[in-house]
C-alpha cells in the first residue's frame, strides 16, 4: 500500500509491560493512533527487555494505521542495572550510589554501539563513562 | 481517574542521555521526546514527588527550562475509537471500526470490518479510496481471479470478494501486514476466497488475472510493470493508486508504452487512481 506518514512519536517506556498510562496513551490518543494495539504489539516484541527502559520510534500514517522499531536501551539503564541498582535508588550525585567496572562499560558500550554516535568502541566506552560518573557511579578498573 | 503532573523539559538533545540517567534514578522510567525537550509524569507510585523531583533537577542542571502542570488522565482508548468514523465509498461500500457496526443503519451492498492496527490501508485514505471507487465503476460479473499486490490490510481483496471476485491471490512483504489481513480476512469472512503470500510479484506463479490491484508507489508500479502485464489475461482489468498527481503526465505516457489502454483517471487529495486495461 501506498503509505503517506503523518508523523513520528519518540516514546522511553518499560519493556515488556506497556500500558495506557502516560506518557503512552495521551502521546498516542493525541495522534490518532490506536494505544491498546500498540502496547500489545510492543510487550510482545519486547517480553526479552522486561524492566529495561526500550526507545521506541512510532510512525503514524494518514490512515491511522502505526508502525514502530525499538533501539538499544539507555546506557543510565543497562548502568543501573550493572551496578546492581534499584529504580530510584537514590538522589544523583548527592552520594555515589554505585560501582561499575571496566568490563561492564565495554559490555555496554558493545550494546549501545548501533545506536551510538561513536567513532568506534574506546569512544563509545568514554560516553558510557561520561554517563556514569554524571549518575554518581563509580568506574573502577 | 488518576491524577498525574506533567512536567515538562526544555532541553537539547546532547543532554538527553545525562538528564534521563539522573531521572531514572529517581525512579522515571518512561518519557517522551518532543520536538524541544522531554516530558514525563509524576504520580503517587513513584518514591519523589514532582517538587521532589524538579529542585534536583534545578540543582544540576539550572539552564534548563522546567514547565510543571497538572495532568488529568483520560480514557484514551475511548476517546480514540470514538474520532474513527465510518467511511464510505458512494452508495456501494461502507468501511467502519467493529465498535461502530451498529451505527451503519443505511443498506450497503459492500460491508468492510477494520480496526486500523499495524497495516496501511484501513479505508481512512485517499489511496485506499480512489481505488475502490474505480473498482465500484468497472468490476464486472465476468471479473473472477484477482491479484492484489501489497495489499497492506487487504482491503481491497475484501472489496473484490464481496462484489463478486471468487478468488485473489494478496500479496506483500511486509509481515505486520500479513498478520493484520489474515484477521481482518476472517472477520470479513472472505478467507476461503484468499490466497495471502508474504512475497514480491516476481515470485507469484499464477496468471491470467481478470484484474490486478496495485496501491503502490509508482516506483514500484514502473519496475514491475511487465511483470503486471504479463500475469494479466488480454483485455484484462489495471487498477493502480499511490501515484502522485504531479506525476499524472508521466505514469499515463509511461503506461501506454507498455501496452496499457487508460481508461479513467481520478484524483483525491494529492493522489491519481488509474484504470487501465491491457491491450
Amino acid at each position: 500500500m501506498a503509505k503517506k506518514i503523518v508523523g513520528y512519536i519518540k516514546l522511553q517506556i518499560p519493556g515488556g509491560q506497556a500500558t495506557m498510562a502516560p506518557p503512552v496513551g495521551p502521546a498516542l490518543g493525541q495522534r490518532g493512533v490506536n494505544g491498546m494495539e500498540f502496547c500489545k504489539q510492543f510487550n510482545a516484541r519486547t517480553q526479552d527487555k522486561k524492566g529495561l527502559t526500550v526507545p521506541v520510534v512510532i510512525t503514524v500514517y494518514s490512515d491511522k494505521s502505526f508502525s514502530f522499531i525499538t533501539k538499544t536501551p539507555p546506557a543510565a539503564v543497562l548502568l543501573i542495572k550493572a551496578a546492581g541498582l534499584q529504580k530510584g535508588s537514590g538522589i544523583p550525585n548527592k552520594t555515589k550510589v554505585g560501582k561499575v567496572n571496566s568490563k561492564q562499560i565495554k559490555e555496554i558500550a558493545e550494546i549501545k554501539m548501533p545506536d551510538l554516535n561513536a567513532r568506534d568502541i574506546e569512544h563509545a566506552m568514554s560516553m558510557i563513562k561520561g554517563t556514569a560518573r554524571s549518575m554518581g557511579i563509580t568506574v573502577e578498573g | 481517574m488518576s491524577r498525574y503532573n506533567k512536567i515538562k523539559l526544555i532541553v537539547k538533545l546532547e543532554k538527553y542521555e545525562e538528564l534521563i540517567a539522573n531521572l531514572m534514578l529517581l525512579g522515571i522510567e518512561s518519557f517522551e521526546e518532543i520536538t524541544d525537550g522531554l516530558v514525563f509524569y509524576t504520580d503517587d507510585t513513584i518514591e519523589y514527588n514532582a517538587e521532589e523531583i524538579i529542585s534536583v533537577i534545578k540543582k544540576k542542571f539550572p539552564d534548563i527550562v522546567i514547565k510543571l502542570e497538572e495532568f488529568i488522565e483520560k480514557k484514551w482508548n475511548e476517546l480514540w475509537e470514538k474520532s474513527i468514523e465510518p467511511v464510505y465509498i458512494k452508495d456501494k461500500i461502507v468501511i467502519y471500526p467493529s465498535w461502530k457496526k451498529n451505527t451503519i443503519n443505511r443498506i450497503f451492498p459492500v460491508k468492510i470490518e477494520i480496526d486500523p492496527k499495524m497495516s496501511f490501508g484501513t479505508g481512512h485514505n485517499g489511496t485506499t479510496q480512489i481505488v475502490l471507487e474505480l473498482m465500484c465503476n468497472n468490476l464486472g460479473e465476468e471479473d473472477k481471479f484477482m491479484l492484489d499486490f501489497g495489499s497492506g490490510t487487504g482491503i481491497l481483496s475484501i472489496a473484490a470478494i464481496k462484489s463478486g471476485v471468487e478468488k485473489v491471490i494478496a500479496i506483500d512483504t511486509d509481515k505486520d501486514a500479513i498478520e493484520n489481513s489474515k484477521e481482518y480476512f476472517k472477520t470479513n469472512d472472505v478467507q476461503n476466497s484468499v490466497v495471502l503470500i508474504q512475497c514480491s510479484i516476481s515470485d507469484v506463479k499464477e496468471s491470467d488475472f481478470d484484474i490486478i490491484t496495485a496501491n503502490i508507489i509508482s516506483e514500484v508500479i514502473k519496475k514491475n510493470i511487465s511483470i503486471i502485464y504479463s500475469k494479466l489475461k488480454p483485455g484484462g482489468k489495471l487498477f493502480l493508486s499511490g501515484i502522485l498527481i504531479d506525476e499524472k503526465k508521466d505514469i499515463t505516457e509511461f503506461l501506454q508504452r507498455n501496452n496499457f489502454k487508460v481508461i479513467n483517471i481520478s484524483e483525491k487529495e494529492e493522489w491519481l487512481g488509474i484504470f487501465c486495461l491491457k491491450n
